[in-house]
């Protein structure tokens, strides 16, 4: 663990702490399980986002993807009546295909990677609600999708599944991107391509992979969200979700200039997002309050990162001006 | 429920699509009907619309929905359609109290409805629509069937800053006064369908005595039933909610929702239609002296809930 993702964690025990001390229920096993249950939800799509994030990108349109992803699941399952495991496949290959799209048009045409997936999140929202003529699109009237609805969004030992895929992606994503070379291109990539190219990096496909795993993981946590609601409609879903994951992302310590951040960060990031909607909830603050209460404290906590991270510059700093000094005399 | 295919929502053909209809507008004369967002019930209102075209197909009526749900969105969509010189335009207006002069500009230069939401300081030329305080006292009926004993209520809803949201809480409150339910809070999503369901999970999770949970939007309803399902509380937490998802009839089917309180979206998009073509042709004579025509609200229970399950399949459906 980093100095920046230990920071983080202390942040979490003090934010539940306060929480816990004020209403003992937040530490209650439905609380947490609840909790639980969104963290895994939103934190898969935080990971593919991270990747991301680390070569240097952005993706804007993971929410929007969302959406269109969320109208075709229901209407493959629903109206095409296609068998669930094909349905899931389907969308996913569909997250995999929009990632392929955005990371060629970064890599080959060399467009800025926030302006294409802005171009995505307009197009895919508008798509969406076309395909659907504006209605919303739901289970209201499907019938038998219980396997996966049980396999979506049902709890095993009581864990929610959500958590429970969140923490194999985390694992998988752990591997490739800390133990692997092609995790080590993705950071190298992101500190700087001119250097990572010369190096005889193939920076092309390495920023295209980045953004074929964060399509593939936005179609898996699309398929979690839609049986999460039960319905999905087209002009709302899913809409500001990329600002959570990137905020997410952010407050796990990647830097949105490239070339840091970490599997745990980020996890630890979209645990502190779900914390801070959820004691809103639970301390009964007024709902209006519930952005205002997000925005300050990780406002908070990233000046205080800031402050701590100078200050231990400056005592490296000095130190090693001591060590330098020393032997002169 | 009614949708294009997998092919022609290519954007090629999206083009290729619009281009006669948007042709054919042009010779007829055009009457729009705005909505504030994309929902279900603003399909039923559709069909409405389709109905009164078909006895009309003199006119070209459409249905408009605003990419966003906003003020500024809708007076976008109300500038393009006097740009083309409709007709006759009927708007559920996003933010009436502020939107008088938009309003007001549309009523000099065509022919202006309100519904679904009133703004009664316009120069509008009628409201055809529900009356949300009076729906929000059907509501507090309601609530008080559920808990005949009394007990705590909390509310579910989108916004607060909606004038429906705003109406019905203030008609549910009326209905309360002298009764021995609380409302606890007003919890709010901004819209976020996820968010809405997490609402009621907390509140389930911090409340063990909560006795009643109200969804004021068609959303919320579907949202509060599939939390308390999830956390096993059906029957001990009662549901009361409005307007008429697929989920939100099931619940009322299976006992687990009280019942709901449903508008006639149906009614709004026929009547507002047909009431512009008879002002075109010089008929006011069925707007009241109120200005107001108001479109009652039904309450679904167990009692009625598989016809109009049926009812409303088939309306989606477009059949």
């Amino acid at each position: 663990m980093s100095k920046k993702e230990l920071g983080l964690a202390v942040l979490l025990v003090v934010i539940g702490g306060i929480t816990a001390v004020l209403n003992p229920l937040f530490l209650s096993g439905v609380n947490l399980l609840n909790m639980a249950n969104l963290i895994g939800l939103f934190g898969i799509f935080a990971i593919g986002q991270g990747l991301i994030i680390i070569t240097g990108g952005i993706d804007l349109s993971v929410g929007s993807m969302f959406a269109l992803l969320g109208v075709v699941l229901v209407d493959l399952l629903v109206n095409f009546e296609l068998a669930w495991p094909l349905a899931v496949l389907a969308v996913i290959g569909l997250g995999l295909l929009l990632g392929l799209l955005h990371g060629l048009l970064v890599t080959r045409i060399r467009l800025q990677p926030f302006v294409v997936t802005l171009c995505g999140l307009l197009i895919y929202r508008g798509i969406a609600r076309y395909y659907t003529e504006d209605s919303t699109s739901g289970f209201g009237y499907a019938g038998d999708i219980d396997t996966i609805s049980w396999l979506a969004s049902g709890r095993s030992f009581g864990i929610p599944h959500p958590f429970i895929i969140l923490l194999i992606v985390a694992g998988i994503m752990a591997v490739v991107l800390h133990r692997t070379v092609f995790g080590r291109y993705l950071y190298a990539v992101g500190r700087n391509e001119e250097a990572a190219r010369h190096s005889g990096i193939d920076t092309n496909k390495v920023i295209t992979g980045a953004y074929l795993l964060g399509g593939a993981l936005a179609g898996l946590s699309g398929v979690l969200l839609v049986f999460y609601t039960s319905s999905v409609s087209p002009s709302s879903f899913g809409n500001f979700y990329e600002l959570y994951a990137i905020a997410a992302a952010v407050l796990g310590g990647c830097s949105l200039r490239g070339g840091e951040g970490s599997i745990l960060g980020i996890v630890l990031g979209t645990v502190l997002l779900q914390i801070l909607q959820n004691l809103v909830n639970i301390l009964g603050i007024p709902s209006s309050l519930n952005f205002a209460v997000m925005g300050g404290v990780i406002l908070l906590g990233v000046i205080a990162d800031q402050q701590l991270g100078h200050r231990r510059q400056r005592i490296q700093l000095s130190r090693a001006q001591g060590g330098a000094a020393a032997p002169a005399e | 429920m009614q949708r294009r295919t997998l092919l022609s929502a290519a954007p090629a053909a999206l083009a290729l699509g619009s281009l006669p209809r948007l042709a054919r507008a042009q010779d007829k004369k055009s009457l729009a009907f705005i909505v504030n967002v994309s929902a279900d019930f603003w399909t039923i209102c559709k069909r409405g619309i389709e109905k009164a075209n078909r006895e009309h197909p003199e006119f070209a009526m459409e249905m408009i929905v605003p990419g966003q749900a906003s003020a500024a969105e809708q007076r976008r969509i109300v500038d393009e359609l006097l740009a083309r010189r409709v007709a006759g335009i009927a708007i559920s207006p996003i933010n009436p109290a502020n939107s008088t002069e938009m309003l007001n500009r549309v009523a000099a230069q065509s022919i202006l409805f309100t519904s679904d939401s009133d703004a009664p300081n316009s120069n509008r030329m009628v409201y055809i629509g529900t009356d949300n305080v009076a729906a929000g006292r059907e509501a507090g009926k309601q609530m008080k069937r559920a808990l005949p004993q009394g007990g705590k209520a909390m509310l579910f809803v989108g916004t607060m800053d909606a004038d429906n949201a705003r109406e019905r809480v203030q008609g549910i409150r009326e209905e309360l006064q002298g009764s021995e339910i609380g409302i606890v809070d007003i919890r709010t999503d901004e819209s976020d369908i996820a968010r809405a369901k997490r609402n009621v999970e907390d509140v389930l999770a911090r409340y063990a005595d909560i006795n009643l949970l109200v969804g004021l939007w068609a959303y919320n309803t579907p949202q509060i039933y599939q939390a308390v399902k999830g956390a096993g509380r059906e029957g001990k937490v009662k549901i009361v909610g409005f307007d008429e998802d697929g989920l939100t009839l099931r619940g009322v089917a299976d006992g687990t929702i009280e019942s709901t309180v449903v508008q006639q979206p149906y009614e709004f998009g026929y009547q507002s239609m047909i009431g512009m073509v008879k002002v075109l042709n010089n008929d006011r004579s069925f707007i009241p002296a109120s200005k107001q025509i108001i479109i009652p609200t039904r309450i679904i229970d167990k009692s009625n809930v598989a016809d109009f399950q049926k009812q409303m399949r088939d309306l989606l459906r477009g059949t």
